[in-house]
């Protein structure tokens, strides 16, 4: 890889991230980067390809398992920091699978979004929601971990289990194949258009702006169609993807980047049906075509969607502890609801904003009062 | 004779836990048989940030509480609200008034007056807001405003408004399961601008028009009197703590030393006589001591307080109620004790300004000490009129009786 690359790591956090990486690695095309982290000694031992292992939490949990418990998850990833320091930095892209709903993964995941955030790099996380048989309590710290991810993940894309399960009475190994499949083709397909130079290209920026303006929640969808007609067949599976049939991104999306991947017969009626298929009617869309050709994809075309769920103004960090938008005109009152400004020096009480003035900070310097010394 | 229970309030304050357990006589007045008092922990602007240790200061306050009057503080409790950004909305409702043919115009019955108040209660609020007070404004008959009782007056139309008192969902709902993890009930929760009010306030006051400012630790509440009636009220999320952290960023300074500052030698006003002052602090590990000019502590002091006064003002005048404060302004809460701050409020206010005393009370021990506990024993007094009404219900029940059997009763 040249030193123009953009550099990405695909981490796999707790049992289920680390199993999922662990089947993607042997399929991944070369230079693609792949570490795991987890303090149960044990699921490390079950992924030897992957190069970069992190064990953590040795005085904690002593290589075993949090038992559930996602505080101690935080605690573990947090006292790791100097493990994980090495890992992260440099990275440009970190794109994390983790299953939420364990202890590690669920307490570790909004650990490493914040630590990456302070590096600098864009975050990308596919988390793996439990199913609903796996009962309230851990149902409910994945969603508590979803919130506290989303103050620091740039782009969540949430796959509950059950929606990628294959139809019908099918055998265990069989639906977490599937599960793995359906991640690892995203994973994958995102990837191999940021690596490779394609006709059109996809770079890292464009990504870069549609996760942060994504509002933290995402849709995602990646098909593949091969022989006559491949167009309408790419058109019709992703339509149909497991992760996006119940929603309507594909009409109302405020954002989509559509990725296609095709061999050197590509043709062009192909790439103008999938995207005007596939971009949402809205005038205000904002979209982005990828467009990449390998030799190994003769005959075959692939495509993946990703899809904003909402289009806000990204938060940056005010340096107050807050986060507040970029052009911060004064429209905090907008955010309510979905990140209250927390105030620092009042022990993370919200902050008081009175018509636009934020009275936590001294009146004296906001009426530019000077002090007699 | 069977003793009169024990009335207990909490108040969970920003910088501390009061709990009061009194009695109110058939008098009225409220003599006070407990006091416990903690240092506030994991409560910020009046929401708690960290519920363990609030849990633990309330415990400790009761406990306190409980030691002073050798009785226990029983199964339930009211709790003050302050903070929760508590705001006011006026809502009116009409009813048209119909004769004994339903046509319009005719005698306004007491039916027509029950009716009337059910619309006017019916108020919408948003999800995250939670009702705390519904009060009663005077009637308004056929344009013709500020009439106390209608009844039997000829009208084409009935109106009546509806205060409403609201704060934020969230922040008292935590309050009240901070209180039911003690564990007591909580009885019912109350406004802490409103309670204030109740405590300090006199009939005359109410009718001739006054504001009260609670000025606490995190939060500053305020309610505004006129004709004997609430009309309006607020919370704004600062106080003393701001007036602490102010002084940490202007001076430098730690936590404690500021708070020590502001309580030893803070001013509301910038006073010539004393600006020149010097103020030492004393070294203390890691810090060599240092002095300050009592000059700059009373700016920023100064800056803070009219800031937070100009803002309750601004309000009032929205409300166009600024000429209707009459018997001026009334200062309770710890941050009353500040030198200097009824001064200034009588500058922003431009009304005569005092700190509130509390009436009527036995057991406390000095003014001070009343204005500080303003809002627990308005919260007593509130709870004392919540509980009454069953009190006159059983006696109109017992006069009804007693003219079917002729008087029989004696009691």
């Amino acid at each position: 890889m040249s030193e123009f690359k953009k550099k990405i790591l695909v981490l796999g956090l707790g049992g289920a991230g680390c199993n999922t990486v662990a089947r993607i690695a042997p399929h991944a095309p070369d230079g693609m980067e792949f570490a795991v982290m987890d303090c149960d000694f044990q699921t490390l031992e079950t992924c030897p390809s992957i190069e970069n292992r992190l064990a953590v939490g040795r005085a904690l949990t002593d290589g075993m398992s949090t038992g559930g418990d996602l505080e101690v998850g935080r605690r573990c990833a947090e006292n790791a920091v100097g493990q994980i320091e090495p890992l992260l930095s440099g990275i440009d892209l970190l794109i994390v699978i983790v299953g939420l709903g364990g202890g590690f993964g669920t307490g570790a995941a909004p650990v490493i979004a914040r630590m990456a955030r302070g590096f600098g790099a864009t975050t990308l996380f596919f988390t793996i929601l439990p199913f609903s048989f796996e009962g309230m309590v851990v149902q409910g710290k994945a969603n508590s971990s979803i919130r506290k991810l989303r103050t620091y993940a740039d782009a969540i894309v949430q796959m509950p289990n059950a929606l990628i399960q294959p139809e019908g009475d099918v055998l265990l190994e069989d639906s977490l194949d599937r599960s793995s499949r359906t991640l690892a083709a995203g994973v994958i397909g995102l990837w191999r258009m940021l690596a490779y130079t394609g006709v059109c290209n996809l770079d890292f920026t464009s990504l870069h702006t549609m996760l942060s303006y994504c509002d933290a929640f995402c849709r995602f969808a990646c098909a593949t169609a091969t022989g006559e007609g491949r167009a309408d067949a790419l058109i019709d599976s992703l339509r149909d993807h497991p992760l996006v049939k119940d929603s309507d991104v594909f009409e109302k999306a405020p954002g989509i980047i559509i990725g296609i991947t095709g061999g050197e017969d590509l043709k062009l009626s192909e790439v103008q049906k999938i995207t005007e298929a596939l971009t949402p009617k809205g005038e205000e869309c904002w979209v982005k075509l990828g467009i990449a050709t390998d030799p190994a994809f003769a005959g075959r075309i692939s495509a993946m969607v990703l899809a904003a769920e909402a289009w806000k103004e990204p938060l940056v960090d005010d340096g107050r502890g807050g986060l507040k938008p970029v052009s911060g005109d004064g429209k905090q009152g907008e955010l309510s609801g979905v990140l209250k400004p927390r105030s620092r020096t009042f022990g993370g009480a919200e902050r008081t904003i009175w018509n636009g003035e934020d009275l936590d900070i001294p009146t004296f310097s906001r009426r530019k009062i000077k002090l007699p010394r | 004779m069977e003793a009169t229970p024990l009335i207990t309030a909490l108040e969970i304050g920003t910088t501390t836990i009061k709990v009061l357990m009194a009695e109110v006589r058939e008098d009225g007045s409220l003599i006070v048989a407990g006091l416990g008092e903690c240092e506030s922990r994991g409560v910020r602007k009046g929401e708690i940030v960290d519920f363990e240790l609030a849990l633990d200061a309330v415990r400790r306050a009761m406990e306190s509480a409980e030691a002073v009057a050798h009785k226990s503080i029983g199964e339930s409790v009211y709790l003050v609200a302050s903070g929760g950004r508590a705001e006011s909305l006026l809502h009116i409702g009409g009813i048209p008034v119909l004769n004994e043919y339903e046509q319009p115009h005719g005698e306004i019955s007491a039916e027509d007056i029950d009716q009337v108040l059910e619309v006017a209660r019916k108020i919408p609020l948003s999800d995250d807001r939670i009702r705390l007070h519904t009060l009663q404004q005077n009637f308004e008959v056929d344009g013709r405003g500020g009439i106390v009782n209608p009844e039997r007056m000829v009208a084409d139309e009935l109106r009546v408004g509806m205060l409403l008192i609201h704060g934020q969902r969230a922040v008292v709902e935590n309050l009240k399961k901070l209180t039911e993890n003690v564990p007591v009930v909580c009885a019912d929760a109350a406004f802490g601008g409103f309670c204030s009010a109740l405590a300090v306030l006199t009939p005359e006051q109410k009718r001739a028009g006054v504001v009260v400012i609670d000025l606490g630790g995190g939060t500053t509440d305020f309610i505004v009197y006129n004709s004997g009636l609430v009309k309006l009220t607020g919370s704004i999320a600062v106080g003393g703590d701001h007036v602490t952290a102010d002084i940490c960023s202007g001076l430098n300074l730690n936590r404690r030393q500021a708070e020590a500052l502001k309580k030893e030698s803070g001013s509301a006003l910038i006073n010539r006589l004393q600006g020149g002052q010097d103020i030492s602090i004393p070294a203390e590990g890691g810090f060599s001591g240092r002095v300050v000019r009592a000059a700059t502590l009373h700016t920023i002091m100064n800056a803070r307080m009219e800031e937070l006064f100009k803002m309750i003002a601004d309000k009032i005048e929205a409300e166009g109620l600024a000429g209707m404060l009459n018997a001026g302004v009334i200062l309770t809460g710890g941050g009353s004790a500040m030198e200097g701050v009824a001064d200034l409020a009588q500058q922003v206010f431009n009304a005569p300004c005092q700190v509130g005393r509390i009436h009527d009370c036995v057991g406390l021990s000095t003014k001070q000490e009343g204005a500080r506990f303003a809002a627990a024993i308005g919260c007593v007094r509130y709870a004392a009129s919540q509980i009454e009404p069953e009190a006159p219900a059983r006696a109109r029940w017992k006069v009804w009786l007693s003219k079917l059997w002729g008087g029989g009763s004696n009691e």
